[in-house]
């Protein structure tokens, strides 16, 4: 190899390292709506957010703000072509956002949201997003509603929890489509099938201690 | 060949420039180093420095261990409230405990760290500082139901040193009384803050030194107390205290909303501990639904198996991170 060839190497990389810089200072910033609205979405565990989730819905709405802006210039910078070849950075955060974005959705129309509904939320229009990161966000929105049927039998709401396990059933049905490998244990996909299944049991189990109780109506 | 050399000696200051210029000379002269030549002189010098920095660590690293036995012991004591009816005389003994560490232990810390780099040894005393702050929360939760501030417990750890006997160091009394109770929002902005100077000023004969410690061990001391909040309101269960388990939950709660909204965290021990942490609060989060389900049901020891059992996944990792 001439040494000509390495220099030009180089400066690969080295525009190559800019363009990383560039993306990462994004995320970063990406990074403060996103934990704001995480941390507004998390007072539906308490009592007072509880019995208010609709402005808490709206609060947790004006952060999005935010994440649109960061995200439209996440697109100026990264073409379609180059997307995925920074998933280590952005796989967290978008997954995170599917999150919230599938609470949100869920806590105002009780309805799942789709990924282009998601997409379109959040602004993204030039870049894709995985079906699987949208997957994984919504395993982590069953984790979510465990806890929110679970404290909502201590808040005393005792119908919440079967709204809750009517909605994860359907969850469950649509991630049923996905094909899966039976065989092979350590796939991403079959965790998440099972996350999902295991969450929808311990639902199942909230609204069976109440029923028990002819609790419900 | 003399390239390497000064390398081998580099950034130790003023010594190493001397050595530099002498060096050519001996080298000239002869390829045996003798016994007294500039350049063995340095490496005397590097090894008293070197020992001598290690002899600190370990003198701190000692401190340090200390200070968490006794917070450990100061925590377990901390315990007995919730089956204990003397809560006063428990949250007095606390607090003389507390202070004394204050006034002995971390003055020693002062003492040893006084005019050295503020970061050079900070993981020697780490553990022990997260100890305390997780000792002192609690029992500032036990006390008054809120956090103290960081400045209030670090404006406690300024001391006066005379120069003369150093080992007369005597704990200064804060003169400026601030709130105690801190709000969740106020935690966050004092993350933001500037980290505290470690001051040194000269009082006539004494000096007065205020301990640095980092903000972070705060942040993961605070993280630590979750556990400790966990365990004391399962215990509350048991006695029969429900009130207080539905308290320290909201405690916890608001703690780790908090705590989720810290950016521009680069530190993997704290994502790891705020793991930890909503671990323990699902936990607490269980035993208040257990305790509005089934409290009337069945006997209080029963209800602390059931909390234990119920609706756990082992094998799921639970973050938001």
């Amino acid at each position: 190899m001439m040494l000509q060839d390495i220099d030009e190497l180089n400066e690969y990389f080295a525009s190559e390292e800019t363009l990383q810089e560039k993306v990462q200072v994004i995320i970063d910033r990406l990074d403060i709506p996103v934990r704001k609205m995480l941390s507004t979405l998390q007072m539906i565990h308490s009592e007072t957010g509880f019995k208010t989730i609709n402005s808490v819905c709206v609060q947790a709405r004006t952060h999005l703000v935010q994440v649109k802006r960061d995200i439209d210039e996440l697109q100026t910078v990264l073409s379609k072509f180059d997307f995925y070849r920074f998933i280590e950075m952005w796989q967290n955060i978008f997954r995170k956002l599917i999150f919230l974005v599938s609470l949100l959705v869920y806590l105002e129309d009780d309805r799942l949201v789709t990924l282009e509904e998601c997409a379109e939320i959040i602004g993204l229009h030039n870049l894709p997003i995985d079906e699987e990161i949208y997957l994984s966000g919504l395993v982590d929105l069953s984790r979510e509603l465990v806890r929110l049927a679970t404290n909502s039998v201590t808040y005393q709401d005792y119908n919440k929890p079967s709204q809750i396990l009517d909605f994860i059933n359907r969850l469950y049905t649509c991630v049923l489509s996905f094909d899966v490998d039976e065989e092979d244990d350590d796939q991403q996909m079959n965790k998440n099938m099972d996350h999902v299944k295991n969450n929808l049991r311990n639902v199942e189990k909230v609204v069976y201690s109440l029923s028990s109780r002819k609790l419900l109506d | 060949m003399a390239d390497r050399k000064k390398r081998g000696g580099g950034g130790r200051g003023g010594n190493n420039r001397r050595f530099d210029k002498s060096h050519s000379k001996v080298a000239k002269k002869s390829d045996d180093i003798v016994e007294d030549s500039p350049l063995i002189r340095a490496f005397i010098s590097y090894r008293d420095e070197l020992n001598d920095n290690y002899d600190r660590y370990e003198r701190l690293y000692k401190i340090s261990r200390d200070i968490t036995i006794e917070s450990k012991r100061i925590i377990f004591q901390l315990h007995l409230v919730s089956t204990d009816a003397s809560k006063e005389k428990i949250l007095e003994e606390a607090k003389t405990r507390l202070d004394k560490l204050i006034k002995y232990n971390f003055a020693d810390l002062a003492k040893e760290l006084e005019g050295h780099s503020r970061y050079q040894y900070v993981r020697a005393y780490t553990s022990g500082v997260q100890e305390f702050v997780e000792a002192i929360t609690f029992y500032h939760y036990l006390e008054s139901g809120t956090i103290c501030s960081w400045n209030d417990i670090l404006s406690q750890m300024t001391y006066h040193v005379s120069s003369g006997r150093k080992d007369s160091v005597q704990n200064e009394e804060s003169d400026t009384v601030k709130s105690d109770d801190m709000s969740d929002d106020k935690l966050s902005e004092s993350e933001n803050k500037e980290e505290m100077n470690q001051s040194v000023e000269p009082i006539g004969e004494e000096r007065k030194v205020a301990l640095f410690i980092p903000d972070w061990d705060f942040i993961l001391g605070l993280e630590d107390l979750s556990g400790e909040l966990m365990r004391h309101s399962i215990k509350c269960v048991s006695s029969g205290r429900i009130e207080e388990t539905f308290k320290a939950c909201d405690f916890i709660r608001n703690l780790y909303t908090s705590l989720l909204t810290l950016t521009q965290v680069h530190n993997r021990e704290f994502f790891k501990k705020l793991n930890v942490m909503l671990q323990s609060l699902l936990k607490v989060e269980n035993a208040c639904h257990m305790i509005k389900l089934r409290g009337s049901e069945v006997s209080q020891d029963l209800l602390v198996h059931m909390i234990g059992t119920f609706n756990t996944n082992e094998d799921e990792e639970c973050s938001y991170d």
